[in-house]
């Protein structure tokens, strides 16, 4: 039988057909890269990876290994691309510290490195790398939102450490509807300055 | 409160904006096709390149799901119960249809199928149109 494009939106139908199941997927893998992405070994990795070839990666293996009338696609195509990236952050382990000889000092360092309650010296560089985001990002938003005076409100209510919405808007001076309008427009910019954050780190 | 306690909360509040700005499944399951896009859109998507990258992708799959159709209904043995295809008698003839019914979307183009064999081309014109006559042996 000849090859019909739309046979593909009928399989995704229950999602709005091919190009709104594609375009949720590339937001579902999107959010997973931006969970799971880190800064060591295969989370490493997760940074270079673009959500669109990880969609991709997914329908190929669904076509690939197949699958039985009635399943749902979109959830099957959805655990590929959890299993993907879960897979590609687990794939590269951190290096190993071996003791080879019985030097004093290499025998203080394979010690220090190998005892499980002390930080070695890459988890040291990697919590200090992440603070370092971490506080990037959030100079960032303060300074970005500056044109939005409520955001700002809001953004300095939850690093002062309020998280309960009752409790920010008495802090931030907002009333419950303002909150919640203002609560969405913070996200969005906490998504935009978090992608360009990101592509910096790349 | 002391530096650190400062550093920890900073922390903490990148960490709760971090999960109140990227969602998870069940609420992008409930966004509507607008908010995708929007969440697309504000974590960096080229939102014109993805809808080309999309319809691209459409072609693409459709021939990955119609050989995958054939190769399930050539494992189960089973024809699709339509009256057997009328195979053109020459080489030249199934290529004539392949490019008239698959276009630039036959999965097996990328196989350089125009240089195979007659009895080769009609077996993949059977897997693909379906019938009986199709192939037994493995790919």
């Amino acid at each position: 039988m000849p090859v019909d494009p739309d046979a593909l939106d009928g399989l995704l139908a229950g999602r709005g057909g091919f190009e709104a199941a594609y375009e949720k997927l590339v937001a579902a893998a999107k959010a997973l890269l931006q969970t799971y992405g880190g800064d060591s070994g295969g989370r490493a990795l997760l940074r270079q990876l673009e959500a669109a070839d990880v969609v991709d990666t997914a329908f190929d293996r669904l076509f690939a290994e197949g699958f039985s009338p009635g399943e749902d696609v979109y959830l099957l195509l959805r655990r590929h691309i959890r299993n993907y990236i879960r897979t590609v952050a687990k794939s590269v382990k951190e290096r190993q510290t071996v003791r080879v000889d019985g030097d004093e000092e290499s025998t203080r360092t394979y010690l220090q490195q190998t005892d499980p309650l002390e930080q070695s010296a890459p988890e040291r560089a990697l919590i200090i790398d992440d603070l370092e985001y971490c506080m990037k990002v959030l100079f960032r938003l303060t300074a970005k939102v500056k044109d939005d005076p409520q955001v700002l409100a809001l953004v300095s209510a939850i690093i002062e450490g309020f998280r309960d919405p009752d409790e920010i808007c008495v802090v931030a001076e907002l009333t419950k509807p303002q909150y919640d309008a203002t609560f969405k427009r913070m996200k969005r910019r906490f998504a935009q300055i978090l992608a360009a954050s990101e592509e910096d780190k790349k | 409160m002391n530096p650190k306690d400062k550093t920890t909360e900073k922390m903490e509040a990148f960490k709760y904006l971090h999960s109140a700005s990227v969602p998870d499944e069940a609420t992008l399951d409930a966004m509507s096709r607008a908010e995708v896009e929007q969440f697309l859109a504000d974590a960096g998507c080229d939102m014109k390149t993805l809808r080309a990258r999309i319809a691209d992708r459409k072609r693409k799959f459709a021939g990955r799901y119609a050989l995958m159709l054939a190769r399930q209904r050539r494992l189960a043995g089973k024809p699709d119960g339509g009256p057997e295809p009328s195979v053109p008698d020459t080489k030249e003839g199934i290529i004539a249809y392949f490019e008239q019914h698959f276009g630039a979307n036959l999965p097996l183009a990328a196989r350089n199928f125009k240089s195979a064999d007659y009895s080769e081309l009609r077996r993949l014109y059977l897997d693909l149109v379906g019938g009986e006559g199709a192939a037994t042996d493995g790919e």
